[in-house]
């Protein structure tokens, strides 16, 4: 009996060895984006290439295309990205169709445990390009005065959601180019994270409808 | 389907859940033997409703650590519950019964008083029924697991023969010499460990599962207390896997998921039982 429960121990023990082995970390660091533009601005890779927003304003900091200091920085990024995971694979790397992390390929029970993730380890998450689907909901906030427009997923019972906050570009107009509440949709965007007083958020940033 | 599962385990959170369920469900299922035979089947039941009442509490005090209350309270009620023996005066399955809902209704009620969450119905059917608790865990988390987990499978590992023993005929080993108090101590505090470990993978409402099933479904097939502890341990483990593979794959919740495969696997094995006649020592 004991040798059995010795085996069993060995074989969780390897079991846990596996489970628990730290897997490369795909995401561009704060820290290293912190790095190349300060910490007070944050880098946020688009599909069109970077835009670099005010830690405190939210507001894009980068429309001087001309900007030399941006031009740096942007050649600095690639030599930079070119090993920031150590194995020759550009962080902001991307998969062919240019999705980092697609929701909409896995189940809803995954779906739900990616998003909670996403949710406690924004870090690992920020900058990566995000393709959700799920009910579209908005929500008007009094005390800031401002809409929030987010798309809502469930786990496998219905009764608990989770959901990423997303800013649709500008080509979108409001009320016209937005979906009505409740209708499913599938939202593509740049995860980000900002503070609104003492609290930070998720959101998607230069998201897009599909 | 093969690729996909191999893509989900390349998610962190989804092998930290194939740790903790396999652990689990290994651990759930060595005392779940000593539990069935010891006619206490429905303790899991009692603790798990214990714990969903610590667990309100600890979140209405705002604890950062909620195992800080919930696993004292636990052992505490596990040490009342299986060592008032034949002289109380609410036996077995009644103060199993008491204890069990009036922990539960005082949990929920002190949820909603006290509310410090926005979706309490949502929080509180996760706990119940464990529908993505085990997805979601830290690895902090994790690394708890795994270290109550080694102590229980020690634990049961050393004390082999004394928990057979008191397990079997408690007058007897207490006549010669056996300190039958002190290991059912230790029973009801390995126990209660289990059970509030499993609430991250079963959720409260489904922990007897856990306990009963393997254990059941190992005596349609073995007689003797060896071979039924090691087959309800390769049950539960094989079933817990691949409940939780199914829950991933096809989306469905991972506590009901899991039971519900050993519900299937406990009628084939009585089937199976039945055509053979069991496989006699």
């Amino acid at each position: 009996m004991k040798r059995a429960m010795i085996l069993m121990l060995t074989m969780t023990m390897s079991l846990l060895t596996w489970g628990c082995a730290e897997t490369p970390d795909n995401s561009a660091s704060s820290d290293n984006l912190d790095a190349l533009y300060g910490s007070s601005q944050i880098a946020v890779v688009t599909p069109e290439g970077y835009n670099v927003y005010d830690k405190e304003t939210g507001e894009i900091i980068n429309d001087d295309a001309e900007s030399e200091e941006y031009a740096e920085a942007d050649e600095s990024i690639s030599e930079q990205s070119a090993d920031l995971m150590g194995d020759g694979t550009p962080a902001f790397a991307r998969s062919t169709d240019g999705v980092d992390v697609d929701l909409t390929a896995l189940s809803s029970t995954m779906v739900y445990s990616q998003v909670y993730n996403m949710m406690v380890t924004p870090e690992n998450f920020t900058g990566k390009v995000v393709k959700m689907q799920g009910s579209y909901s908005c929500f008007y906030d009094s005390t800031t005065g401002n809409y929030y427009y987010a798309c809502i997923i469930q786990d496998a019972t219905a009764c608990c959601s989770q959901g990423i906050e997303f800013i649709l570009t500008d080509d979108y107009k409001y009320p016209q180019d937005y979906p009505t509440d409740g209708d499913i949709i599938t939202v593509q965007g740049v995860f980000d994270t900002y503070y609104e007083g003492e609290n930070m958020y998720c959101t998607l940033r230069n998201a897009k409808l599909l | 389907m093969i690729v996909k599962l191999f893509m989900y385990l390349e998610y962190p959170f989804v092998r930290y859940a194939i740790i903790v369920g396999v652990l689990i469900a290994l651990c759930s299922s060595l005392l779940g033997v000593t539990l069935v035979l010891k006619r206490f089947s429905y303790i899991g039941d009692g603790l798990s409703h214990v714990a969903f009442g610590a667990m309100a509490i600890a979140t209405v005090l705002k604890l950062t650590n909620q195992m800080v209350l919930i696993l004292p309270v636990t052992i505490l009620c596990a040490v009342v519950l299986l060592r008032t023996g034949q002289n109380a005066k609410i036996k077995g399955d009644a103060a199993i019964a008491m204890i069990s809902v009036g922990a539960l209704a005082f949990g929920y009620m002190l949820m909603n008083v006290f509310s410090t969450s926005s979706n309490l119905t949502g929080d509180v059917c996760s706990t119940l029924f464990g529908s993505t608790s085990i997805l979601t865990l830290t690895k902090w988390e994790v690394w708890l697991c795994i270290a109550l987990s080694v102590v229980v499978v020690i634990t049961f590992a050393l004390l082999y023969n004394k928990i057979f023993a008191v397990t079997f005929d408690e007058d007897f080993a207490k006549a010669v010499g056996t300190n039958a108090d002190a290991y059912n101590l230790v029973i009801a505090v390995v126990i209660a460990v289990i059970i509030v470990l499993a609430m991250n993978l079963v959720g409260s409402l489904l922990i007897s599962a856990l306990v009963i099933f393997p254990a059941l479904s190992a005596m349609r097939l073995f007689n003797s207390f060896r071979k039924v502890t090691l087959f309800s341990a390769a049950f539960s483990v094989v079933c817990a896997l691949l409940g939780l593979f199914i829950s991933i794959l096809w989306g469905t919740p991972v506590g009901s998921t899991i039971v519900t495969v050993d519900v299937f696997a406990f009628f084939l094995c009585w089937m199976v039982g039945a055509c053979l006649g069991g496989i006699k020592r």
